[in-house]
């Protein structure tokens, strides 16, 4: 009987191991549609800047690239990389590429940077696995890590290409969970340590830390009232707040935050509260009952009161900083876009559609419940940490689209406990029905006996129990038939979800977006590829020190791909600045002119989308310049002023006046009103819009047109330097002349002399 | 004035060299300067005639220093046949290079011998204006010597100047005769030309040629004994023709249909078993490029990522694998040769300024010897390490300067190289594998705590224990089902014989597990296991319930069988039996269970 059983646990760990390689071979597949259609390349634009960092480092080192100051951004400010960037990704990756370049094997940077995040989705798929473990059980892990490798909302953030924080960061999220679950489990202050070693690591990588230092401090207060206080607890907690605290200050973006920032006050709080009880638990054992209660209830009164006061006065002294706008737009939705337009204008920070929730998660999203209310139900300290999580995270992701991010992995958690929990209600047979429940769930035996049957293998009695209920044996008798249509279903509803999630990787998340495709009339491929022609030509045809103005959204890709001076970027850290580019752009050329006289620009980027219809162009993104501009020079830019009488914003002829003079109306038509794309449509028809544009006769004063990519796309605009001798135009003479002085020498006057000295009229 | 003294001058430093180099006359010289390109090709046809009085066995070939700057390439046959050519250092002057071309037979007094000599030179053209507009056409200015620049006198020339296109602005009319039709003006035929005359002329004309100029071209090639030859070009390319004016517009270039100077693409040709092209710049790959296969090469049309107007660059690298079938030679024992070109083909008419070649031998090569078509600088080797090596590969590294397509000539490199070093890598891993698993299986199965723990080796006594009594229970469980078995049996048949030989059989069995059971008993107090104890003590209560049961059931239905109880007392009776023999049975699985 033993023979027959230790060759099933053979079996069975081959198996394990087979399922958990496989998700990883898969997830890490699955994302690779974007280089198999294209090419090994960074996407996007975060990712463009990760990858020069990351270039920078391996290139200079790290301590160089700790002080790197970036003055090729923000001109003329100039940025403080080391110290405002999260290294965690750059450290990764120059550390993979510093081990195989020990072992010499020659691998470029790139390619390091743009399979790291599928890489790291094998991770995630086995942190995933091993938390769902200590949740559930073994084939729930399974399950949780089969879920996560392929599901739409952790791919989106980790195709090959992506390089960026999200794809190593949800691996992070994943393990410091697991390893928070493991030190609850056993009160250790070794896995604690753990825990804080992976929160440090977190920390390194995304600035979504704050939902760990927040979530986990939650657990223990939930655990708290719910009176589940226990050593473990405390231990762990302590261990893990304190080295924690420590850990993430050495971060130098983060510095001290931790303890100035409101964001992190939850924590401390927490620490504090937690010390408390455990302190009143001591005490219990020298009071009386009703002493006791008195005790209690005074120090809680205490200690809010203290703890409120505190925080107060430190905000109001500026010791710590109240929140950021950030973390307020997720409890007002509508905050970011009245007052913080920069946050409200980048898509991924709108509030979430029902339909992008089926989207990214498909079965799952409407399958979670179920576990989470299993993991009600059958509640432990550790099930109580993934309701909580689930809880939040379900609302965050409804705030904004980006969160989604943070919901998928326990929203595959808590899937996999339901359909573990079904197929196991249907999949095995009423005789074998204990064996099975045995078999997969260890953890069931109780703590202190760990005692062990002859059905049970032997490798399983060797992991330590839990102390907590659980969930039941089943033991009903169903028939074969339902049995089968139940399986049956179940197993249509996984495949239908792996081929949605295959289909959603392959047609909306896998696309470079720096090259485009589109397909012609016989079904051949046309790849657009006007951006790196663009970002190549300045790289090649341009001075080394050139700078180059263009909305901030191109800003890492010019640093990146260009590597030319940008004046604002990506990292909207200095909303002024966006605002005074906005507003050069909004602006009539004459003051643009001024504007860029003043930040030194050469060249000037706009994307014009109307040749081939691409919508994400700057005429449709014109109206965030607009705002931002107003935000901060409310007396020279006024969005009503971008509307037609009519309230409408449009570029034809019925567009209003101030449009259809800006800085950018100019650019992106600049002789676009000359060319005829087809019989049909008459010269200059924008087929973004749809629209006969309405100033067809664009002259630029100040401009030169550089150069405008094979399809419009990305079109470029030297500023010409001031001349030498000022022309004056006719109108602003002071002296006019009436008609044209022809010197000659004439028998009245023998000498030559200028007669109506031109001036200037200043 | 001033030409006249320089022809004096001149003539003075011919009488100087007389005594060395004056011995030929040119009896005829046809020249054809082709400049229909960026290059200046010159072809001279010569012939000569000893008019010294000892037989001669070379011929000097004069270029005057300004052209001397610019000079790629120089070459000379006698009837197809291919002549040495190097430079007289000796016979130069600063104004005059002299190059001694080694005929292939001596040249008695009075005889002839005809010579095709061809130079290229680089960078020669002006373009004129040297800034031109998007939609102007390229001039560009050739300036040459009327008459053929020589050490020798010559009787009879004529000069051909051929040129890209027929719209010519100007050409220099001074010594007739001369002509010009269609795309060519003809100087000559002139008589009776002293040595190392001068007589500058100069044509403007319209040159729409791409002027594209390789400035540095990086050759890394890379051999594998594996079966391929990696190779990989770096190329920068500047348009080096009359940069462009003011703004370049996408909207007339797409609208213009006439030819114009900016380089739209280029045609590079591979050599044929290339395979595995790539063409990519920093920022990847290159999507405008199309690969034909011809008969003799691959033809690659490069298109670069933007059109190359005149001062604008671009830079890219191009790379492919060849078979080692064409291109490594075997040369004795553990000897080969790699014959490859110095440069290869890039585009037509090219100019590379300034090429380096590295090669990369396999790792392990040594006796490295060089034969180089033409001369070049050697640098010294390098080390690179790729996959898995360990002591590196001798990289070769050579330079050249200002190269043309004339230079598409093959070097040799020989080496030595022990073919057992192939599969050093291959081992490598192996054995990098084979120490990896061979550590997990030591690691998983030896003990490497530092102190052993006591509580430990209980818990695994108890385990042990543990399952032993869930084994003896497990049988007991058997022999219970057994004897049921039979009691169903017997109470079929009533075959009271029958029931009684099957309890004879399974009773000794039963005592033999209650002993099992009395000696975990001891082991279990011995131990001061006081789990297994409870679980022992459990177990027997519960085997008692059921052997009363047991007997119970066994002695009502041998009750009924004598007709002391009715049917329906009777089913009443083993209802509750049977029921509560069914809980035992529950319990005693639950015990086992949470074992």
């Amino acid at each position: 009987m033993l023979d027959v059983n230790t060759k099933y646990m053979g079996v069975a760990s081959l198996l394990r191991f087979c399922i958990l390689i496989m998700a990883w071979i898969v997830g890490f597949s699955s994302r690779l549609f974007a280089v198999i259609r294209f090419e090994s390349i960074i996407h996007e634009f975060d990712p463009w800047f990760n990858y020069r960092a990351t270039h920078y480092m391996v290139e200079h080192g790290f301590y160089k690239f700790l002080n790197w100051f970036d003055e090729r951004a923000w001109y003329p400010l100039g940025r403080i990389v080391g110290g405002t960037v999260y290294p965690g990704l750059m450290i990764t990756s120059g550390l993979i590429h510093y081990l195989l370049s020990l072992l010499n094997i020659p691998i470029h940077i790139r390619d390091i940077c743009v399979f790291l995040a599928p890489i790291f989705s094998g991770l995630t798929a086995l942190a995933t696995y091993f938390l769902t473990k200590e949740l559930w059980d073994e084939a729930a892990g399974l399950f949780a890590a089969c879920f996560i490798a392929i599901v739409p909302g952790y791919i989106s953030r980790s195709v090959a290409g992506s390089y960026d924080n999200e794809g190593i960061a949800i691996f992070a999220l994943m393990l410091t969970y697991y390893l928070w679950i493991k030190s609850v489990k056993n009160g250790g202050i070794l896995w604690a340590m753990m825990t804080a070693l992976s929160y440090f690591y977190m920390v390194s990588a995304w600035g979504g830390y704050v939902f760990i230092i927040n979530l986990i401090p939650l657990h223990v207060f939930t655990l708290l009232l719910m009176n589940r206080f226990s050593q473990r607890i405390y231990v762990a907690y302590t261990t893990f707040f304190i080295m924690g605290l420590l850990f993430s200050m050495q971060i130098p973006f983060v510095g001290f935050q931790p303890i100035r920032s409101s964001e992190h006050m939850a924590s401390i709080g927490v620490f504090g509260l937690l010390n408390a009880v455990a302190f009143l638990k001591y005490l219990q054992g020298y009071f009386s009952n009703r002493e006791m209660k008195a005790l209690i209830i005074l120090s809680i009164f205490v200690l809010v009161i203290v703890g409120v006061v505190g925080l107060v006065l430190l905000t109001m002294a500026g010791y710590v900083a109240p929140w950021s706008g950030r973390f307020y737009s997720l409890w007002d939705t509508g905050y970011a876009k009245i007052h913080i337009p920069i946050i409200a204008s980048v898509s991924e920070h709108q509030p979430t559609t029902w339909f992008s929730f089926f989207f990214d998660l498909h079965v799952l999203v409407a399958v979670f419940p179920v576990g989470l209310w299993y993991c009600i139900k059958y509640t432990n300290d550790e099930r109580v940490f993934i309701v909580l999580y689930a809880v939040t995270a379900v609302y965050f992701a409804g705030v904004m689209v980006r969160l989604m991010l943070t919901l998928t992995p326990c929203v595959c958690v808590l899937a996999a406990i339901a359909f573990s929990h079904s197929f196991k209600l249907y999949l095995v047979e009423e005789e074998t029905v204990i064996q099975a429940n045995i078999a997969s769930t260890p953890e069931k035996s109780s703590g202190g006996g760990g005692g062990g049957g002859s059905r049970k293998p032997k490798i399983l009695k060797k992991r330590e129990g839990t102390d907590a209920v659980d969930v039941p044996q089943v033991t009903s008798a169903l028939g074969n038939n339902k049995r089968m249509l139940v399986i049956m279903a179940l197993l249509m509803i996984l495949m239908l979800f792996a081929i949605h999630c295959t289909w959603v990787t392959s047609n909306a998340y896998s696309s470079p977006s720096i090259v485009l495709a589109s397909y012609s009339g016989d079904g051949s491929r046309v790849i657009l590829d006007d951006f790196r022609e663009a970002y190549y030509w300045l790289a090649q045809n341009t001075p080394d020190d050139a700078r180059v103005m263009s909305w901030w959204d191109y800003g890492y890709q010019i640093a990146g791909m260009a590597n030319r001076t940008t004046l604002v970027d990506n990292n909207t850290w200095n909303n002024s600045h966006i605002a005074l580019v906005g507003k050069a752009m909004s602006s009539n050329e004459s003051a643009a002119y001024e504007i860029m006289k003043e930040l030194d620009v050469d060249y000037v980027l706009v994307i014009f989308g109307g040749v081939i219809g691409y919508s994400g162009d700057d005429i449709n993104k014109f109206l965030w310049m607009v705002r931002i501009a107003g935000g901060e020079h409310p007396q020279d830019i006024r969005e009503s002023d971008y509307f037609n009488a009519k309230g409408e914003f449009r570029v034809d002829t019925e567009g209003s006046p101030t449009l259809l003079n800006c800085l950018m109306y100019k650019l992106s038509y600049f002789r676009f009103g000359e060319m005829q794309l087809d019989r049909r449509s008459p010269a200059g028809y924008d087929r973004t819009r749809n629209a006969e544009i309405g100033n067809k006769d664009i002259r630029l004063e100040h401009l030169d047109e550089a150069y405008t990519t094979e399809h419009w796309l990305v079109r470029i605009y030297r500023v010409k330097k001031e001349a030498n001798r000022p022309r004056v135009p006719y109108a602003q003479r002071v002296s006019k002349q009436k008609n044209v002085y022809v010197s000659k020498k004439t028998s009245w006057k023998k000498t030559g002399f200028i007669k109506d000295k031109v001036g200037e009229k200043k | 004035m001033l030409r006249v003294a320089a022809v004096v001058l001149l003539g003075c430093w011919g009488l100087v060299t007389a005594q060395t180099v004056k011995q030929f006359e040119n009896v005829n010289v046809e020249r054809n300067i082709d400049v229909s390109s960026q290059l200046v090709r010159v072809t001279a046809k010569i012939t000569a005639e000893n008019k010294g009085a000892a037989a001669a066995s070379s011929y000097h070939v004069a270029i005057d220093a300004d052209e001397a700057k610019q000079l790629s390439y120089i070459s000379a046959t006698s009837e197809s046949i291919p002549l040495g050519v190097v430079l007289d250092k000796a016979a130069s002057t600063k104004d005059v290079a002299l190059y001694k071309v080694t005929l292939p037979t001596s040249i008695s007094p009075g005889k002839t011998i005809k010579l095709d000599f061809v130079y290229v030179l680089t960078h020669w053209l002006e373009p004129f204006p040297s800034e031109v507009q998007q939609d102007e056409k390229q001039l560009v200015i050739y300036r040459g010597n009327h008459y053929l620049f020589s050490p020798y006198t010559t009787a009879k020339q004529t000069t051909k100047v051929k040129l890209a296109s027929n719209r010519v602005e100007s050409y220099t009319n001074t010594l007739k005769p001369n002509a010009q039709s269609d795309s060519s003006v003809t100087y000559g035929p002139y008589l009776k030309i002293a040595a190392l005359t001068k007589e500058p002329f100069k044509v403007h004309y319209e040159n729409q040629n791409s002027f594209l100029v390789v400035k540095n071209l990086k050759r890394w090639i890379e051999v594998s004994h594996w079966g391929t030859v990696q190779v990989e070009e770096t190329v920068d390319v500047k348009h080096e023709g009359a940069r462009l004016k003011g703004s370049f517009s996408r909207y007339d270039f797409q609208r213009e249909m006439s030819p114009s100077a900016a380089v739209k693409t280029f045609k590079t040709f591979l050599p044929s078993g290339a395979r595995d092209v790539y063409y990519r710049d920093e920022i990847g790959n290159i999507s405008t490029s199309h690969l034909r296969k011809r008969f003799d090469a691959v033809e690659v049309e490069l298109r670069p990522r933007f059109p190359l107007f005149g001062g604008w660059k671009t830079h890219y690298l191009l790379g492919y694998s060849v078979p080692t079938t064409d291109f490594l030679l075997h040369d004795g024992v553990d000897g080969f040769v790699l014959k490859i070109n110095f440069i290869d083909h890039i585009f037509d008419d090219a100019v590379i300024d300034n090429a380096v070649v590295k090669i990369v031998l396999p790792e392990g090569s040594r006796e490295i010897r060089l034969k180089l078509p033409f001369s070049a600088q050697r640098h010294p080797d390098e080390r690179h390490y790729t996959y898995l090596d360990t002591t590196g590969r001798v990289v070769v590294v050579l330079s050249k300067q200002n190269l043309v397509e004339d230079h598409i000539q093959p070097l040799e490199v020989h080496y030595k190289f022990n073919k057992m070093r192939m599969f050093q890598e291959p081992l490598l891993v192996a054995v990098a594998l084979f120490i990896l698993f061979t550590t997990v299986i030591i690691y998983v199965r030896l003990d490497f705590s530092i102190r052993s723990d006591p509580n430990q080796e209980q818990k695994w006594k108890l385990l042990s224990l543990q399952e032993r009594i869930a084994r003896s229970q497990d049988r007991r469980d058997a022999i219970y089902a057994a004897i049921d078995q039979s009691l169903a049996k017997f109470k079929l048949s009533k075959d009271q014989a029958g029931f009684e030989a099957s309890l004879k059989k399974n009773l000794p069995t039963q005592k033999l597990i209650s002993e099992e059971f009395a000696q975990h008993e001891e082991e279990a107090k011995a131990g001061a296991m006081n789990a297994a104890l409870e679980t022992i003590a459990e177990l027997n209560k519960l085997d008692k319930i059921l052997r009363d049961t047991l007997n119970y059931q066994v002695s009502i239905l041998e009750k009924f069988i004598a007709g002391k109880l009715n049917k329906q007392q009777y089913t009443d009776q083993e209802m509750v039996q049977s029921k509560k023999k069914h809980e035992t049975y529950e319990k005693i699985r639950d015990i086992i269970c949470k074992l």
